[in-house]
């Protein structure tokens, strides 16, 4: 055994480093000496077709001109007539310079034929930090992720796209994707990447060029580097050897198109630098109007529901600071402050604190402005490898009465004198019971106080209403959540369907897994299981886990790790070698979570057996009226669960409020 | 043996063998690829092409410097080529020094 020498060199710290991390170590980071300037030459910049965006909303009126930039000829003349965004930011152009060449045009060699989310340009601004010796102090560096995103920046639906991607999130599938696409690209990484971005075809082209430099193996792993079926289909066997020679140098010559090649040319054209829409939204450009107070409706998996308010002030200089205030459905009420960034024209990102009650210290948020602002949606998420999630919809706060579902709203069918929460600002008196409406079948009775902002409804639901999701209208008012009709809960459900989670806690904190319970009713088919059966509730659970056997003596549900029993959240065990386990295995493996529920909910008469020589009734079964008895039952199901080994790389590794 | 005909002539020279007797056999070459590891991209990085974690290369750290020099999981291990080329200088054996490694951040 070698003895293990001191701490790592700075690319591998424990901590982001101030040279890695330039970007987002800004308080703390020591000073970073800036590029000495390039000798002095005429400036090659034309004056730009159009000019940048500053933060704010100012227009910036900076020409672009920076003196000691070095000038390539050759380049100039290649991209005479090659269409790309000028880049005018003189901060930018200084330090961008010292590598990329000044094109005609105010054009920057490679910059100006790309846009990205403000994600992806702070992964390349990082690269330029660790490969290319880019001297760039933090604040410097949050400047120029904030031009580049804002003016080389994607569109509000190219960004939606590629929402989950920034959304970080740990449950989503590239599934339904080209499989090519998959799998040239996917192998390694996400394709939301991908979808963080847009090139011209030269640019799409030069990122299989890139790749290949970097990590010369893609070219035969993910690209399928033989070109063309790599001989396929070639009668070798009637070939004499000097003709197989021939055929190999040909071969080599003229390699023809790989499986990346491909990719890339339709990336090219699905994808494209210039769009309509790109167009579009730079003639349309102005600052959208961020301050003031959103509703805010979410839900955090394992404690339910929450509702409350998001109050916007916008700071000086740029940027924005930001109030939490978050009731949830257990009752806990929590106040976050941050601060927060909004790029593009549509994307949010913010990093909130709080030190109250069981909450994350640190929460950052990714959220996406609508098309007509008055909504944004988007995920706060938290942990080690941004598991821990709140999927939250905020609604721009309006004079007029605004009401909204309280969390987990459910009407029993038939049901006489059921409550109904409803939260309500703007009321300061209590409405009459006509102005509410929960559509057919469905009547409310009452209305009186039960909280400043809280209403209660006393609501009649008739025998034989329609099962399903309703829409609560207060007037012209609609609430932002559903409140679901049903007559009875027919089984449980998981989710996630699959979990996932990572060992870890010594060489890196473990990726949690948290899940819930949903109660489910059957649909209007009568028949369990199928696809019109529809979420009611969310229901309390008890929770275990069980082996997943996939070999003789399989016994990963002793190494794993643990789940709590009440909250569902699942911990994985420590990450490496366990000399417990067989050749020391580490405490990956599969195995099932439990949940086991009980619950008081109407007995449903089960429905007449049809008579098989009748003719097929193709008629929806009517459900039977009711009232029902109500009796106690045992709820069950299982979902599989994956505990990994760790990733060594740590590459989401943002700190949203220090920009 | 004794259900099994040779039918080519080292077979034969190996069942005429006294692989019992001291010195008859002899090892040429100790292949030292890690148990499961993997020469394709599929398995994954978490999983095996059965979607479990059965057939993986386990531990993981046996494998570690495997993935590291070879730059074969450039997104989930750092990569010596180009962008960490100093990761393991803090470890000598990842099977015994493993926590020693740390991780990179981009």
């Amino acid at each position: 055994m070698l003895a293990c020498r001191a701490k790592p060199a700075s690319e591998h710290s424990s901590a982001p480093q101030p040279d890695a991390g330039a970007i987002d170590t800004a308080a703390n980071a020591p000073e970073q000496v800036a590029a000495p300037p390039a000798p002095s030459s005429e400036a090659p910049v034309a004056a730009a077709p159009s000019a940048p965006r500053a933060q704010g909303g100012r227009r910036d009126d900076a020409t672009g001109e920076a003196s000691g930039e070095p000038k390539s000829p050759g380049e100039n003349a290649e991209a005479k007539d090659r269409p790309g965004i000028p880049v005018t930011d003189p901060l930018v152009r200084s330090k961008c310079t010292v590598c990329h060449y000044p094109q005609e045009g105010g054009k920057l060699s490679r910059i100006s034929y790309l846009r990205k989310t403000p994600e992806a340009w702070e992964l390349s601004l990082k690269r330029m930090v660790r490969l290319h010796q880019l001297q760039i102090t933090p604040d410097e560096a949050r400047e120029v992720v904030r031009y580049l995103s804002d003016n080389h920046g994607l569109t509000r639906g190219e960004a939606e796209l590629a929402l989950h991607e920034v959304e970080r999130r740990v449950h989503w599938s590239d599934a339904k994707e080209d499989k090519e696409l998959r799998d040239s690209c996917g192998d390694c990484h996400t394709l939301g990447r991908v979808a963080s971005e847009r090139r011209d075809a030269e640019e799409w082209k030069q990122l299989k060029a890139t790749h290949m430099a970097f990590f010369p193996l893609a070219r035969g792993q993910a690209f399928r580097g033989d070109g063309d079926g790599g001989g396929a289909g070639v009668d070798f066997a009637s070939m004499t050897e000097a003709e197989i020679d021939e055929w190999r140098e040909q071969r080599r010559r003229n390699p023809g198109k790989d499986q990346a090649d491909r990719v890339l040319e339709r990336l090219a054209k699905e994808r494209p630098l210039f769009t309509p829409e790109w167009s579009s939204v730079q003639a349309n450009w102005r600052p959208a109007p961020m301050e003031g107070l959103w509703i805010v409706s979410g839900h955090d998996v394992g404690r339910g529901d929450l509702r409350g308010t998001l109050e916007v002030t916008a700071q000086n200089g740029g940027g924005y600071t930001t109030r939490w205030s978050l009731n949830y459905e257990d009752g806990a009420s929590v106040e976050r402050t941050g601060k927060a960034v909004f790029y593009a024209g549509h994307s949010w990102r913010g990093r909130s604190q709080s030190s109250a009650g069981p909450q994350p210290a640190e929460l950052r948020e990714v959220l996406l402005l609508s098309e007509d602002w008055q909504s944004m949606r988007g995920r706060l998420f938290a942990g080690e490898y941004n598991e821990l999630g709140i999927d939250v919809q905020l609604e721009r706060a309006v004079s007029a009465p605004q009401v909204d579902c309280a969390p987990n709203a459910a009407l029993l069918v038939p049901g006489a004198g059921q409550t109904l929460e409803v939260l309500a600002r703007g009321l300061s008196n209590v409405p009459a019971a006509a102005e509410f409406s929960l559509g057919q079948g469905v009547s409310v009775r009452a209305v009186e106080r039960a909280g400043p902002e809280r209403l209660r409804l006393t609501v009649d639901v008739a025998p034989g209403a329609r099962q399903g999701a309703r829409v609560l209208t207060f007037g012209a008012q609609r609430a932002a959540t559903q409140v679901v009709v049903h007559d009875t809960l027919d089984y449980i459900k998981i989710t996630p369907e699959k979990g996932l989670a990572r060992i870890g806690g010594k060489l890196r904190p473990p990726q949690l897994e948290r899940f819930e319970a949903l109660g489910m009713n059957r649909g209007a088919d009568g028949e369990l299981y199928t696809a019109d059966d529809f979420f009611v509730k969310f229901v309390p659970a008890r929770w275990s886990l069980e082996e997943f056997p996939v070999r003789e003596d399989d016994d990963d549900v002793k190494f794993v790790g643990a789940i709590d029993a009440a909250s569902g959240t699942f911990t994985p065990g420590l990450d490496g070698p366990n000399p417990a386990r067989k050749w020391s295995n580490n405490n990956v493996g599969e195995v099932y979570v439990r949940a086991r529920v009980t619950l008081r909910v109407p007995q449903i008469p089960e429905p007449p057996k049809k008579d098989k020589k009748s003719k097929p009734d193709t008629s929806l079964p009517t459900p039977p009226a009711g009232p029902f008895e109500v009796v106690e039952k045992e709820f069950t199901a299982r979902a599989p669960l994956l505990v990994m080994v760790p990733i060594y790389v740590d590459w989401d590794r943002y700190v949203w409020d220090q920009r | 043996m004794n259900h099994l005909r040779p039918i080519n002539r080292k077979a034969a020279a190996l069942a005429r063998a006294r692989l019992d007797q001291p010195g008859a056999a002899r090892a040429l070459m100790l292949v030292d690829t890690p148990y499961g590891c993997s020469t394709q991209f599929a398995p994954g990085w978490e999983v095996d092409s059965s979607g479990g974690t059965y057939g993986l290369c386990q531990p993981i750290e046996r494998d570690l410097y495997d993935c590291y020099h070879s730059c074969y999981w450039p997104a989930q291990v750092p990569d010596s080529l180009t962008n960490f080329p100093s990761w393991t200088k803090t470890c000598g054996s990842p099977v015994q020094d493993w926590s020693q490694v740390d991780l990179v951040f981009p």
